[in-house]
């Protein structure tokens, strides 16, 4: 758990971030959204201490940050900088193992664990393991931070835009990843995103920051039907909320009964993808199958009142 | 296949090696510097050991100032010491400015004639490329970069060892490169003062009027000179190429 308590940040004359107070629940994922310069970046630093709070007072799992010394902490805690910040002169290898040294894991268990991380995003080990930094593509230097940064599996994890330079492909799955990791090992994420479809696919809970402040924390669906502010609603987007309502919850947990022809839909898809596809094939119904047994259906009626406005 | 560069350079090692060795292999080639009756082939001492005894004083001299630069660059590169920025840069630039045969006139008095007075001209002449460039090199380091290396809980030491120091190795070894090449021409120098360095074969043939000696401490100076210059470079562009800069 991490309890962020009334935490101030100013530079110079102007607050980075002013007054901010969250927690964020053990196992869970916190997205962090916001434009440009809202002190998104200078709030997450202030977590594993990189940035020197002006005052209140950050406890992670009930102990304040400041008891231990700053790389301890940091050694405990994941961090994909925004912008990867690989070390150039390391192999990728080496990047990747930097945690592991550092706490003293013996050589046999860091290059296992290297390649263990490289094999999930990817990027085959054989391969990849002896290239320096400046020989992959800006996609895969990404991926190697974020391997970095879970390499000596922390229980907190915390990204600054680490999918930013992705494609749209390799975004998505780079966020799936995430996911299953997440959930393997009940990491608490704190993840910084421009991206507001990235924080809804995402995220238990977004906190929305402007100018320093914190406007609404709170879990995707109220964040869509309920933004505290003309500014959250903005960032939400008025024109598709009605979508992005649609992709919170796979179709599995909104079963109709009945029957229904053609091809059939996979439970774990959102009720989003369900309503586009029955649009797309003209179809008013379709059966949602799991493991390949039918278990009900879907219907753009149905579909049409779970988009509506809560 | 070897490049011409390549060639180039062990050849002119091939001739350095072999004119320290056995000077008499050149004496036809010395002999068209000579006026009749005057030795081709420097006569008052070994060339070898003298040339040992001249990189020897310019090695100890470099040793010293790469060691105070690179301290320095790193003590007002921390943040408890920008307070010495100033400070240090002026001590540097002094030390650059200062003309060495003002220094070797300067040290004489204090420490009597010998190497000594050469070793702390070198020491102070050389100080400035080194220290310069260490500067910049430790600048030149990604913000990103030292931001990652303190997340991912490198202490401040092993930020500096691990990350800095490595990464501003190619403007180091720049530094180094420059004060050594200075170093051994201006060594030469020191023999005015009883240093033994190759200054001794070129003054001997100034004042015997034989050009032959001056060449031969010339060519042997130039050589080193080249030779230490380009394995510096190589040494650089290996570093750079690694980081892929
Ligand atoms: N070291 C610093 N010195 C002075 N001002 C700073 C510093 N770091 C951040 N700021 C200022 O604090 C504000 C918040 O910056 P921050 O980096 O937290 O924004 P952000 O939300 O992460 O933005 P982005 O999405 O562009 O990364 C900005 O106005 C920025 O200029
Ligand atoms: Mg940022």
């Amino acid at each position: 758990m991490i309890e962020i308590d009334n935490i101030v940040k100013s530079f110079r004359d102007a607050r980075a971030v002013d007054q901010v107070s969250m927690v964020i629940e053990p196992h869970t994922i916190c997205a962090l959204v916001g434009t440009s310069g809202s002190g998104k970046t200078t709030l997450l630093r202030m977590i594993n201490r990189l940035v020197q709070p002006t005052s209140g007072q950050i406890r992670v799992d009930g102990k304040d940050v400041l008891n231990a010394p700053a790389y301890e902490l940091r050694r405990q805690m994941g961090y994909v900088i925004q912008g990867h910040g690989l070390f150039p002169h390391w192999t990728i290898a080496q990047n990747v193992g930097t945690v592991p040294s550092l706490l003293g894991w013996s050589r046999a268990d860091t290059d296992r664990r290297v390649d263990e991380l490289l094999e999930l995003f990817q990027l085959n080990p054989a391969t990849y393991r002896h290239r320096m930094p400046h020989q992959l593509s800006g996609g895969q230097r990404q991926r190697v931070g974020v391997a970095r940064a879970l390499a000596a599996k922390p229980n907190i994890l915390l990204m600054d835009e680490p999918f930013g330079a992705l494609d749209p492909v390799t975004r998505k799955k780079a966020q799936e990843e995430l996911r299953i990791i997440q959930q393997k090992f009940g990491t608490t994420i704190v993840l910084v995103t421009h991206d507001m479809e990235e924080a809804i696919e995402l995220g238990d809970r977004i906190a929305v920051m402007d100018k320093g402040h914190l406007l609404q924390h709170a879990k995707p669906a109220e964040i869509i039907a309920a933004p505290a502010t003309e500014f959250v609603r903005e960032l939400v987007g008025t024109t598709d909320r009605a979508f992005r309502l649609l992709s919170l919850a796979p179709v599995g947990d909104h079963l109709e009964a009945g029957t229904a022809e053609g091809e059939p839909l996979d439970a774990s898809c959102t009720l989003r993808t369900a309503y586009s596809e029955l649009l797309w094939s003209g179809r008013r119904a379709a059966p949602v199958t799991r493991d390949g047994q039918v278990i009900g259906i879907v219907t753009l009626e149905g579909l049409g009142r779970l988009a509506a406005r809560p | 296949m070897i490049r011409t560069g390549t060639m180039l350079r062990l050849l002119a090692l091939a001739l350095l090696v072999w004119l320290v060795l056995q000077p008499s292999a050149f004496a036809a080639f010395f002999g068209l510097f000579t006026r009749p009756g005057q030795p081709a082939i420097y006569n008052q001492g070994s060339l070898l050991s003298i040339t040992l005894s001249h990189l020897l004083i310019v090695l100890v001299a470099i040793a010293a100032s790469a060691f105070l630069a690179v301290s320095l660059a790193i003590l007002v590169t921390r943040r408890f010491g920008t307070d010495f920025l100033p400070v240090s840069r002026a001590v540097a630039n002094i030390g650059q400015t200062f003309p060495p045969v003002a220094v070797l006139a300067l040290c004489v008095p204090l420490f009597g004639f010998g190497t000594t007075p050469t070793l702390v001209a070198l020491f102070l002449y050389g100080l400035l490329p080194i220290f310069e460039n260490t500067l910049a090199g430790l600048s030149s380091v990604p913000p990103t970069v030292t931001e990652a290396a303190k997340g991912m809980g490198m202490t401040p030491l092993q930020r500096l060892m691990h990350v800095e120091l490595p990464l501003s190795l190619p403007l180091i070894l720049a530094g180094l490169r420059l004060s050594t090449t200075i170093a051994l021409s201006t060594a030469t120098i020191g023999s005015t003062v009883a240093a033994r360095t190759l200054g001794e074969v070129i003054i001997a043939g100034l004042q015997a009027g034989n050009t032959a000696f001056v060449v031969q401490g010339g060519l042997i100076v130039g050589l080193m000179a080249l030779l230490i210059h380009d394995g510096f470079v190589a040494l650089e562009r290996w570093q750079q190429a690694r980081i892929g800069r």
